[in-house]
Order: structure tokens, then C-alpha cells, then sequence
């Protein structure tokens, strides 16, 4: 059965890029901005949406080129995901709709923190690697959720210093226990708002696509300031979904961990194909 | 069956003597460890029966099972066969963690309309009644008539019918000493309970004007499928059809109303406001409102403001605001606080409310404190939110008496699986409280 599902996946990953390519006269892909260029700032239109992520450069790992949000992935992106509003205003494409969504949260999933501007927050693994899924198929790149190491690589350029990360971040010391719109704190030195604090953010360590592990970087609202740094990880832990009142629980939603978010890198499509071979090969381990 | 059908039956006779001889003795709750550190069901382990397998009942089976080892889920019903064993084969599946109590055999699953008195039936001593509330009535009534305590999910009807029917059988409950309670977890949840006890004692000096919200995003639904009959389709997409659901404000808000009426001690005398449907349109999601924003009156010239929503892409608000002559409080689950000169926040740890609501019903059973009938109570908050729904419906203010009084009964003159059609959207000005559906 995992194996079926592993060749629908490709199946649907050549889908997706013939459609990508069948498009590329006549399609929406004519107003996607152009690719990349190392080293830039660049600003990625989502289409179908009122939407755009500021994608800023950064050195990957191994020396090589990869972009960073700005910027926590926010309620106005994802409540278009969630809630298929690119659907309803009949600006889907068929890539995107193929990606499987999560089912809408019982609870008022902000929290009553805020909505517009505010990190999105609460959903599990699965659903943030869905999202990014999402995200690629709108706009015909590779966008995803960071690995540890990945991560942790964009923390050391962003350089933020010891004794002033509070005016960077959100964290228990200033945040009144609630999240805070996204960008309101100093930006670091690789232009980015609220690595540290606001929302932890998602990074992946393993697992397959149905039941993928990760852990969160970076700190929340609710972190001690102390613990806020490069290296500091919170594993997943089941007592994020303890008060889910439905049995089974949420595969996509966290009735109790409201300091969870998203914030998405971009690798070009040549490192793309590289990270794939490399899963490939992993895959036959 | 008939309660003295029940009681001329030698088991039943022995089970629930011993329940009732215990309950007795509520008023020590301490002397009960001290018989040997043996408390009546440790030698005879607590039988749960489920009345509405869904999400939300497997849940409550497994919170039973979470707040004490001696729980056998033994029987369980739903008028739907997929349904009913999903939530068995999923309850099956917790083996490594509750061994066989959570696996109920094949001879005590039942499905169909009367699955309810099949499990009524078996040698249960408290149901978990989860189906969607627009059953709650008859099936509260049945239990209490059958002789179980009962623990039932929020709220507990749709109509005024319903409500008199659940607060006769909860007075029932009481001649019969059983123990009922409500699935409002936050009579549970200690930082609630602490935050009530501060303002008793007078923390923000009298509670004059309350505002509480349930306002979030959109819900599930089950598209309708043209080989179902209208009334599966509709059973099946509950949570959009009145006499099922009650309506959002019904099916949610009723939970922080409730918080309301704890505070000020009472129900509302009157409420007057609007709602409407504007948003939420599609055919697919019934005949429900999708807002309302209701003024209901207290005694004492005491007040709240009510909001509820169910919209996509706006901002959520569930939770609780009290004013009193000397300070304010705010709440929602797993937090409150007082601000003012009294000023406090809990801080303090607290058991997950939904297994805490079953740790106090199953030590009410056991007789190891107070017997808890939460039954009249949860009636009056359930018909605070329908009294506010039908002002919005009607346009019309409405009065705790008219309410009380009414004739409106929403359930179905027979229940079968056949044509049905959806009931049309509520005209302020044009829809009587009285109506015949």
C-alpha cells in the first residue's frame, strides 16, 4: 500500500510538471514574475490569489542558492488553502487542486489572537507539508518546509545577537501570551521578522509523506527568551493534540499548540531535482 | 423496557442497589477508601454503553476509559452500521492501551433506529448519549427511564419540546438517585472553577453585564449522494439542519452561554436580536443562520451580549467577558483571569477537561462525592440558546415564559429513511415561534 502510494505521488509529480509546461504559453504562468535571481530579493505572486511572499536570498548547507520567506506564512494564505477560496473565486488550476487539503478545524483555530497578518498557526506536519505542496503547484517552483540543518543555516546568517533578541521577537517575556502580526519586530541581518518567537517554525527530520516527522525551530510566543536560538529544537509531542475531543484525533489540527507555524523556503528546480535523487536513494535503503 | 421491568431483574437488582446504598453515603465521601481501599466497582468494574458513534462519541468512550482503570466500554449503538463500526474497530485499535475494555463484543453492537434501547438494554451502568442533539430527548428520557446514569453531550435538545422533556427526565434522575452529567467541560476545567470561586467571594464585586462570543470559521460537511435517502443525507450533514443541530448557536455558543448563567446564577428573562444567513449560501449547507448577535435580559437588570459566526476567513473569538462593580474577568478553555483591583490569572495545572467531566460523573457513581445531576441545568443553558435563536428567527423578543410555553417541536412525525424535505430559512418578521414544521 505505501508503495502505491509512493508511485501515485510520482505519478502525479510528472502531472503536475507536464501541466506546468503545457501551460507555459497561454496559461496563468504568463503572469508569474520571472525566475530567481541568485542573490536577489525576489517577490512570488500566488496565483488564483490576492496573496505574494517575499522570498529572500540565503546560502544553503552546502554553499548553494536557496530563498527564505520573509515573513511566517500568514492567515491571508492560508485560509485560501484551507478553505479552497481560490476554488470559489474559480482561479484554481488543476495542479492545485489535486493536492489533498486538510479538513476545516472545529475550533476557532486562531485562537482569538488575530487573523489578517497573524502567523498561521496549529497545524500538524502533515498539514504544513501539504500546504507547501500546495504552494508549489500554484506557482510551478519548489517550495517546502526546512530541514534541521537548513534551518539552522538561515539562523546563523540572520546573526541576531544574544543581547537583543527581544526587540526580535515575540517570546514570553513581551508577548502577552498571544501571537503578534507578522514583521512588526526588527528584521535580521538577512532581512527576515520573527525567526526567533511569534510561531515556532516547522522543520522536517524524516518520516514518510503519511506520517512525517519533524520538529519545531525557533521559538514561540509562549518560549522563554533564554531558549530562544539557533539550536534550540521542540520535538513533536502528543500532548499538542491531548484535548482533541473527537477520537480518532486531528491528523491536521492541534487542539492545544497554538505556537505552531510555517515559514517556507524555495530551492531551485536544478537543487530540487538533486534533493529528489537523494530521497530516491534513501527510499531503497 | 420499563424501570420495574429493569429492577425485577436479579443482576440489575444487585448492581443497582449497591449504586444506590452507595450513593448514600455521599455525604462521606472519605469512608469509602478506608472499606479496605476497595471502592464498590473496583470489584465490579464500571459498564459504559455509547449511544452515537461518531467522532465525538468514540472520543467520549475513550475520555471514560482515560479517567479511571475499572471502565469497560460494553455496548454501542448507531442508527448507521458504518458508523457504528469505524468507532468499534477504532476503539479495538487502543488494545496496547486499555487491553480489552475498550474492545465491545459483536453481541453488544447494535445499528438502526432502536440501537439506542438495544444498548439501553445490556447490562450497562452509565450511556454516553453523542448522537446529534436533535436526538438527545428521547434518548435522555429512555436512559433515565431505563435506569443508567447518563453522561450527554451539550446541548441537550433543539426545541422547547425537547427541553421539557429533558428537564422532566431529569427530575426523574433525581428520585432515582442517578448521576447525570453534561458535556459542558468547562463546569470541569479547574481554571474555570477557580475563576467562579473568586468571583463568589466577591473578586469583581457584582457581576452587572456579561459578553460572550463563538465566532470561527466554516465546519465539515457531507455532500448529499443521490443514492441516500433526504433523510440519511441530512443525518448524515447534521450540523446544517435545525432540528438536528439546533442551529450554530445551539450546537456551539451554548457552551459559553452556559458560562453566563453559572455566573449570574439564573437563566434570562427575555432576549431580543438579529441574525441572518449571508455568507454561508450553498444549498449544501441547509437552512441554517450563519450569525447572530442577541441582547438577553437577567434578573436584577443584569445583562449579556451573545455573538456567534461561522465564517471563513474571519477573525475567531470564543470566550467569556464578565463586568462587575469592581473589576472584569476573561475566559476561554485553559485560561481566565480577573482584571481590576482583584487581579488574577490561573496559573495553576488542571486535567484535561474532557476526561475530568467522566472522573466526576464516574466518582459520582461510585459514590465518592456529592451525586452530580447536571440534567435541569443543562436543560436551562441549552434553552437559553434556543430562546436567542428563535428571537432571531421570529425577529420578535422573546421571553423565558414564551419559551417555556411554546409548542415548536422540530423533530420528524416518524423517523424512517424516506423523503424529506429541507426546512426554509427562518424570515425575521414572517417565522412564529410556534410553528408547525
Amino acid at each position: 500500500m505505501t508503495r502505491f502510494a509512493i508511485c501515485l505521488g510520482s505519478v502525479l509529480t510528472l502531472f503536475i510538471s507536464a501541466g506546468s509546461h503545457a501551460q507555459k504559453d497561454s496559461g496563468p504562468e504568463d503572469a508569474l514574475p520571472k525566475a530567481p535571481t541568485p542573490g536577489e530579493v525576489w517577490v512570488q505572486d500566488i496565483p488564483g490569489t490576492a496573496c505574494s511572499l517575499t522570498m529572500r536570498p540565503v546560502s544553503s548547507p552546502d554553499g548553494g542558492e536557496m530563498w527564505v520567506m520573509e515573513r511566517e506564512v500568514t492567515w491571508n494564505l492560508f485560509d485560501v488553502f484551507i478553505f479552497r477560496l481560490d476554488e470559489k473565486k474559480k482561479n484554481s488550476t488543476p495542479d492545485s487542486d489535486a493536492v489533498t487539503r486538510p479538513t476545516k478545524p472545529y475550533i476557532a483555530v486562531d485562537r482569538g489572537f488575530g487573523h489578517n497578518d497573524y502567523p498561521a498557526l496549529s497545524m500538524s506536519l502533515k498539514n504544513a507539508l501539504q500546504f507547501a505542496k500546495w504552494v508549489s503547484a500554484k506557482t510551478g517552483r519548489t517550495y517546502r518546509i526546512p530541514t534541521v540543518e537548513e534551518w539552522r543555516t538561515i539562523c546563523a546568517q540572520a546573526a541576531i545577537p544574544a543581547d537583543q533578541v527581544e526587540d526580535f521577537a515575540w517570546s514570553k517575556a513581551n508577548s502577552d501570551e498571544k501571537t503578534h502580526p507578522v514583521g512588526k519586530k526588527r528584521a535580521d541581518a538577512l532581512g527576515l521578522h520573527d525567526l526567533y518567537g511569534n510561531v515556532g517554525e516547522w522543520c522536517r527530520t524524516g518520516g514518510t509523506d503519511e506520517k512525517p516527522e519533524g520538529v519545531l525551530m525557533g521559538g514561540g510566543y509562549e518560549s522563554p527568551e533564554a531558549s530562544l536560538n539557533c539550536e534550540s529544537n521542540q520535538p513533536y509531542d502528543m500532548m499538542w493534540n491531548d484535548s482533541d475531543p473527537q477520537f480518532p484525533k486531528s491528523i491536521w489540527w492541534f487542539a492545544d499548540a497554538a505556537y505552531v507555524g510555517i515559514r517556507l523556503i524555495c530551492v531551485d528546480d536544478a537543487q530540487a531535482q538533486q534533493d529528489n535523487t537523494k530521497d530516491d536513494e534513501h527510499d531503497e535503503q | 423496557m420499563t424501570n420495574n421491568d429493569h429492577e425485577a431483574s436479579p443482576d440489575s437488582i444487585t448492581r443497582r442497589r449497591f449504586i444506590a446504598t452507595t450513593s448514600l453515603g455521599a455525604a462521606l465521601p472519605l469512608a469509602t477508601p478506608a472499606l479496605g481501599g476497595i471502592s464498590p466497582f473496583a470489584r465490579d468494574e464500571i459498564r459504559v454503553g455509547v449511544i452515537g458513534c461518531g467522532g465525538r462519541g468514540t472520543g467520549a468512550a475513550m475520555n471514560a476509559l482515560q479517567a479511571s482503570p475499572d471502565i469497560r466500554i460494553h455496548a454501542m449503538g448507531d442508527v448507521f452500521a458504518d458508523r457504528m463500526t469505524s468507532s468499534r474497530d477504532h476503539l479495538r485499535g487502543q488494545v496496547e492501551r486499555f487491553g480489552d475494555r475498550a474492545s465491545v463484543p459483536d453481541a453488544n453492537c447494535f445499528a438502526g433506529w432502536d440501537a439506542f434501547q438495544d444498548v439501553l438494554a445490556t447490562d450497562c451502568d452509565y450511556v454516553i448519549l453523542a448522537t446529534p442533539p436533535g436526538f438527545r430527548p428521547q434518548h435522555f428520557e429512555a436512559a433515565i427511564a431505563a435506569g443508567k446514569h447518563v453522561f450527554m453531550e451539550k446541548p441537550v435538545a433543539v426545541d422547547p419540546v425537547g427541553i421539557r422533556k429533558v428537564m422532566a427526565a431529569a427530575k426523574s434522575a433525581d428520585e432515582q438517585k442517578l448521576s447525570v452529567v453534561a458535556g459542558t467541560q468547562r463546569r470541569h476545567e479547574q481554571c474555570y472553577l477557580d475563576m467562579i470561586e473568586r468571583i463568589r467571594s466577591g473578586a469583581i464585586g457584582t457581576p452587572i453585564a456579561a459578553r460572550c462570543y463563538w465566532n470561527q470559521s466554516g465546519l465539515w460537511s457531507i455532500d448529499a449522494q443521490a443514492d441516500r435517502s433526504d433523510m440519511e443525507n441530512q443525518l448524515r450533514n447534521w450540523l446544517y439542519h435545525t432540528w438536528l443541530s439546533g442551529d450554530h448557536i445551539v450546537e456551539q455558543h451554548v457552551h459559553n452561554m452556559d458560562v453566563v448563567n453559572w455566573v449570574y446564577d439564573a437563566h434570562p428573562t427575555e432576549v431580543y436580536g438579529v441574525g441572518g444567513r449571508q455568507a454561508r449560501t450553498d444549498p449544501k449547507y441547509g437552512h441554517i443562520f450563519d450569525h447572530f448577535s442577541l441582547e438577553y435580559s437577567y434578573p436584577d437588570n443584569r445583562f449579556a451580549h451573545s455573538m456567534c459566526r461561522q465564517m471563513e476567513g474571519t477573525p475567531g473569538r470564543v470566550e467569556e467577558r464578565i463586568t462587575g462593580t469592581e473589576g472584569h474577568t476573561r475566559s476561554h478553555s485553559g485560561m481566565t483571569e480577573i482584571m481590576g483591583p482583584n487581579a488574577w490569572k490561573f496559573s495553576g495545572k488542571q486535567t484535561n477537561p474532557y476526561v475530568q467531566e467522566h472522573m466526576d460523573l464516574q466518582a459520582s457513581i461510585r459514590g465518592e462525592r456529592e451525586r452530580l445531576n447536571e440534567g435541569q441545568r443543562i436543560a436551562e443553558s441549552t434553552m437559553t440558546a434556543i430562546m436567542g435563536r428563535e428571537a432571531a428567527y421570529t425577529g420578535q423578543l422573546i421571553t423565558w415564559d414564551d419559551a417555556m410555553a411554546s409548542t415548536l417541536d422540530l423533530s420528524p412525525m416518524v423517523y424512517e429513511f424516506s423523503e424529506r424535505s429541507v426546512h426554509d430559512v427562518a424570515i425575521p418578521g414572517q417565522t412564529e415561534l410556534n410553528r408547525t414544521v
